[in-house]
């Protein structure tokens, strides 16, 4: 978001949500009205030999090319900035692209919708945004419904170089990630898994301690409170420009909730 | 449905309002069924 413009026309930015500021140097950065912008980077000759350190965002700042009075014009403080990079196929089935999460997720949603062929019971897609602020949009959603179970759809950490542990093991390609938690429950993960092998659609296990980080915190708490749980896609380089995942990884996403649905939930008598 | 394409057009949605807008949109333009659009969130019946 745009907080502040200096007099030579320079625009001072902070983060949004969880964006890494370490990967916001040299990037373009593209405003609602469709200017783009490139964050400043100093040359390495200009350095005090401190060049391969990330620069705090509170020293980053944007360049539009523009005098102050023409960037005043057409900016105002509190516009917000995306990044400007276009989603790209990798080799194999990966793609890369910023916002993958979790619009991956939505893709998930939009092609389980079409797999969904049951009518026995009322299926609400919630789409929501602002996950990464406050949850709002999870929040809302949720609360406009009178909900039996829920099942967030995120992304989640695969395997990547220095990645070790428990995510060391988690790979793109081997299927949507079911959580295991202590504020989901229990016996919809349990039941997510028996479907997963039950329709041969490949799943890793996601084992979290505490609260996931996912709006499925939030929709378990909706109300007198929710059944939930949560399926995430593997993802590699989370909230930078360059995230990656699986094309398979969102179709098995989709598959699973589609049959999970389909076979009548956890609960079902 | 295209998988590939809709995730593409997904991940190249940008809003006037930010960008939840405009991949509320594109949700729109994929879902056959009736949609309602609430402050942060959409929500549709899957049939």
């Amino acid at each position: 978001m745009i907080t502040g413009i200096n007099d030579e026309g320079f625009v001072k930015i902070d983060k949004v949500g969880g964006v890494d500021a370490r990967v916001l140097q040299d990037t373009v950065l593209v405003s609602e009205n469709g200017l783009y912008g490139t964050v400043c980077c100093l040359p390495p000759h200009l350095t005090d030999g401190n060049e391969d350190k990330a620069t705090p965002l509170a020293k980053t700042w944007v360049d539009f090319g523009l005098p102050a009075e023409e960037v005043k014009r057409q900016l105002r403080l509190g516009d917000t900035l995306t990044f400007a990079a276009k989603p790209q196929k990798l080799l194999g089935d990966k793609i890369t692209s910023p916002a993958l999460d979790d619009r991956c997720g939505v893709a998930a949603l939009l092609r389980a919708a079409e797999l969904i062929d049951t009518e026995a019971y009322k299926v609400i897609l919630l789409f929501s945004a602002q996950e990464e602020t406050y949850g709002t949009g999870a929040k809302t959603g949720a609360f406009a419904f009178d909900l039996d179970e829920a099942v967030a759809v995120d992304v989640s950490f695969a395997s990547q170089p220095d990645v070790s542990g428990q995510y060391g093991k988690i790979e793109l390609g081997k299927g949507p990630m079911i959580c295991f938690s202590s504020v989901m429950d229990r016996r919809m993960s349990q039941k997510l898994t028996e479907v997963a092998k039950e329709k041969n659609i490949p799943y890793q296990l996601e084992p979290i301690a505490g609260a996931t980080g996912t709006n499925g915190d939030h929709i378990a708490v909706s109300k007198s409170g929710v059944k939930a749980a949560v399926v995430s896609v593997p993802q590699r380089y989370m909230h930078t420009p360059c995230e990656v995942i699986s094309f398979a990884d969102v179709e098995n996403t989709a598959r699973l909730l589609a049959a999970y649905i389909n076979c009548g939930g956890a609960f079902r008598d | 449905m295209n998988l590939e394409s809709v995730l593409f057009e997904l991940c190249s949605a940008h809003g006037v309002s930010g960008s939840e807008s405009a991949v509320f949109e594109v949700v729109k333009k994929h879902l056959k069924t009736e949609t309602h659009v609430t402050g942060s969130s959409l929500t549709a019946s899957a049939l």
